[in-house]
């Protein structure tokens, strides 16, 4: 692929997954409303917002640091969006094959938060002080079980000799691991899946934990626009990048389907799982679950699923030996 | 120590409050609340209208206590004027009593389960609720602000239909309060997040004087419908509910709240059934004509001080007035959310800045109430105006103290 291929593949999939980011986004809300048996707003409710929020103002405090305050949501919304270049969409390769893994998808995943958190520190606000404090404190907290869940799968698929290298993402879609998985492995991966899924709704900034409105408040208008887009752009990211880990399936494949049309089956199929992915983790669970305290979210990711994470890995572990 | 000082503005704890704390990290270290927001100058209103026209105002005062605060005012002024009320119209204003409890409560918990991020059982505690507001609605023809109270008695009265309805709205919520019971306070949800949380022991809520649902859940056996009924109270065997009948034992935190106000919604239940079985016949006005009301109203004159459990605790008022006007002389209102307050700072020392609204709220504060204790100006009161005292019984010549 030439250098203006990748570039226009680029920009029309970063806004393809904006699109969808958006879509997404009012089908949780409308799905939300339903659970809670509430009329809700329509589909197209983040069309308006985004619109409404573009034509609005966007205040600066006066003791902010005017580039660090702008700047941060329009980094942490890049960066979300980027992550989707290192994804394969489908039967897709991803757009920059071989420049980037799934470690790169993580980093770019966590200079999202930080973006965002460095966004709302330079707003100079004490409320500011406390929720990036918050922010941190839960980032850290998950960082360990992911690192756990990550390289216990890039373990597992060099052990089990996948082909290509361990840590990208392209390797776990070529071929599903767990076709090489016996039963302890296919219990332990089903263990990494839930603890993924778990991780999801804290790393994506969806799970709640303030009435005050978290990280986000310190920002209006177009910057307030930025921090949200970054939020639903960083929850699509994980949600594709757990469907590429677990659930990689193809649909066209199944269909013995060719060229084209196999491209077209396995590109809609994708997105229908990343949607399944994003209702369990992130929309059944801001239905069903409350508002935390953040200690205790950070003591649940930094011990529990950490525990939980390790006995995935001790399944496999043990797996490959036997 | 590194304490960082904010103020969370009115918005922080859902209810129009000016609340400064002291953080050490993500917890609070001092916390100072401040009142004021929310002052209508009511009091100040009221003394340039008439009795008639106070009443309503009275009801106004807040949405969720607006019987509550507008019985008070009658049975101050009925005691001051020595209007019996009728047996009937006793009965009528102990259900409507009931009725708002039961809504106020269940407002409660769907603000407790929207701030613990529970929006999902928040609209199904909710619309539980709208089965008394469709109840009040029939009865009085509003959901809010019925306009039962009336001076020696009630302004409504009900038919055979109308007790039709209430045994059936008593049998909806028999049949769907212990789902509910099963879900807020026997399963995970609510106790994850609300144990421990906003803890008030028993002795420092003496030492506060703390009243209500709030001192009954710290283990206080304190009911004013107990300790001095009133109205048709003194018929039934209201007994104050404790958390620890139910749990076993009581912590005095913001889920013993919850759960005793679970208990005290079914306690509403048993009182209206058993109400609606005895209610007496007859009038439900003790002075018919308005002409002879105003009358007796115009040569009345003395002070009262008179009290009723509200859904938040006691709701107190002062009342003066002087011979030949149908006005006050004075007005003063203590809500149960008034002295309860005191208590805010101490529930929030030591605990994490995202459990402000949860332990305000378990409070179930009501500021519109609240706000009604500044005198905007000395009150003409009558030099040797004599104190009366609301008596035990209605109807009972109410018992004079000397100034």
């Amino acid at each position: 692929m030439s250098w203006g291929t990748k570039i226009v593949a680029s920009v029309a999939l970063m806004l393809l997954a904006a699109l969808i980011a958006l879509i997404f986004e009012g089908a949780d809300r409308v799905i939300q409303a339903r659970i809670q048996r509430r009329l809700g707003p329509p589909l197209s409710q983040p069309f308006y917002d985004l619109v409404k929020l573009f034509a609005k103002e966007s205040l600066l405090p006066s003791d902010a640091l005017p580039w660090l305050f702008s700047g941060g949501p329009v980094f942490a919304a890049a960066s979300a969006l980027t992550i989707f270049l290192y994804i394969p969409i489908g039967s897709l390769p991803p757009v920059l094959a071989g420049g980037g893994d799934f470690l790169l998808a993580l980093f770019l995943m966590f200079l999202s938060s930080f973006a965002l958190i460095l966004g709302a520190l330079a707003g100079a606000s004490p409320y500011g002080e406390i929720d990036a404090k918050k922010e941190l404190d839960l980032i850290a907290s998950c960082s360990v079980p992911l690192s756990v869940i990550a390289s216990s799968l890039a373990w597992f698929a060099y052990r089990q000799g996948l082909p290509g290298a361990p840590f990208s993402l392209e390797t776990f879609v070529a071929k599903p691991v767990w076709s090489v998985a016996g039963w302890s492995g296919i219990m332990g991966l089903i263990i990494l899946a839930a603890a993924f899924l778990s991780l999801i709704p804290a790393l994506a900034d969806r799970v709640q934990r303030n009435i005050f409105g978290g990280s986000s408040r310190h920002f209006s208008g177009r910057t307030l626009l930025l921090s949200r887009l970054a939020r639903n752009f960083r929850t699509l990211a994980f949600c594709s990048v757990f469907v590429s880990l677990f659930f990689p399936g193809s649909m066209g494949r199944f269909l013995d389907l060719r060229e084209l049309a196999l491209f077209s089956v396995d590109f809609l199929f994708f997105w229908v799982k990343v949607f399944l992915v994003q209702t369990v983790a992130v929309t059944w669970g801001g239905a069903f679950l409350g508002r935390f305290k953040n200690s205790r979210l950070s003591s649940f990711y930094g011990v529990a699923v950490t525990g939980v994470a390790l006995a995935g890995l001790l399944l496999l572990f043990l797996d490959a030996r036997l | 120590m590194d304490v960082l000082t904010l103020p969370l503005n009115p918005s922080g704890s859902l209810e129009p409050l000016a609340i400064t704390v002291s953080l050490d990290g993500d917890r609070i270290v001092d916390a100072r609340i401040r009142h004021g927001a929310l002052h209508r100058g009511i009091e100040e209103m009221a003394l340039h209208w008439n009795l008639f026209q106070v009443l309503p105002l009275a009801e106004r005062i807040c949405g969720f206590c607006s019987l509550s605060n507008a019985l008070t005012f009658a049975r101050a002024v009925e005691t001051i004027a020595g209007i019996v009320v009728p047996p009937r119209a006793r009965y009528l204003r102990t259900l409507f009593l009931e009725l708002e409890r039961i809504s106020s409560h269940f407002l409660w918990l769907a603000t407790a389960c929207h701030i613990a991020g529970h929006e999902a059982l928040m609209m199904a505690v909710l619309s539980l609720r709208e089965r008394v507001l469709d109840m009040l609605e029939g009865l009085t023809g509003k959901r809010s602000n019925c306009g039962v109270a009336a001076f020696g008695g009630t302004r409504v009265n009900l038919d055979d239909a109308d007790i039709k309805a209430l045994e059936e709205m008593i049998a909806f919520y028999r049949r769907e309060l212990p789902p509910l019971q099963e879900v807020l306070v026997e399963g995970p949800l609510l106790r994850f997040r609300l144990q421990g949380v906003g803890v008030l022991p028993k002795e420092v809520a003496v030492r506060h004087g703390v009243v209500g649902p709030v001192a009954r859940a710290s283990g206080l056996y304190v009911d004013l419908r107990w300790s001095s009924p009133y109205e048709a109270y003194g018929d039934f065997d209201v007994q104050p509910r404790q958390v620890s009948d139910l749990m076993g034992r009581s912590r005095g935190d913001a889920f013993d709240r919850m759960v005793l106000r679970i208990m005290e919604l079914r306690q509403s239940l048993e009182i209206i059934e058993t109400l609606l079985q005895g209610i007496p016949g007859g009038n439900v006005l003790a002075v018919k004509k308005d002409r002879r009301l105003a009358a007796l109203l115009r040569d009345a004159e003395g002070r009262a001080l008179v009290s009723v459990e509200g859904p938040r605790g006691e709701s107190l008022q002062r009342v003066t007035l002087c011979r030949g006007k149908i006005a006050l002389s004075s007005w003063t209102l203590r809500s149960a959310t008034y002295v309860n307050a005191s208590s805010w700072p101490l529930l929030l020392r030591g605990e994490e800045l995202s459990d402000v609204a949860l332990i305000i709220n378990s409070t179930d504060p009501c500021i519109a109430c609240t706000e009604r204790l500044f005198p905007l100006r000395p009150s003409p009161v009558p030099e040797m105006a004599p104190l009366r005292l609301s008596s035990a019984e209605d109807g009972e010549a109410a018992k004079e103290v000397a100034p």
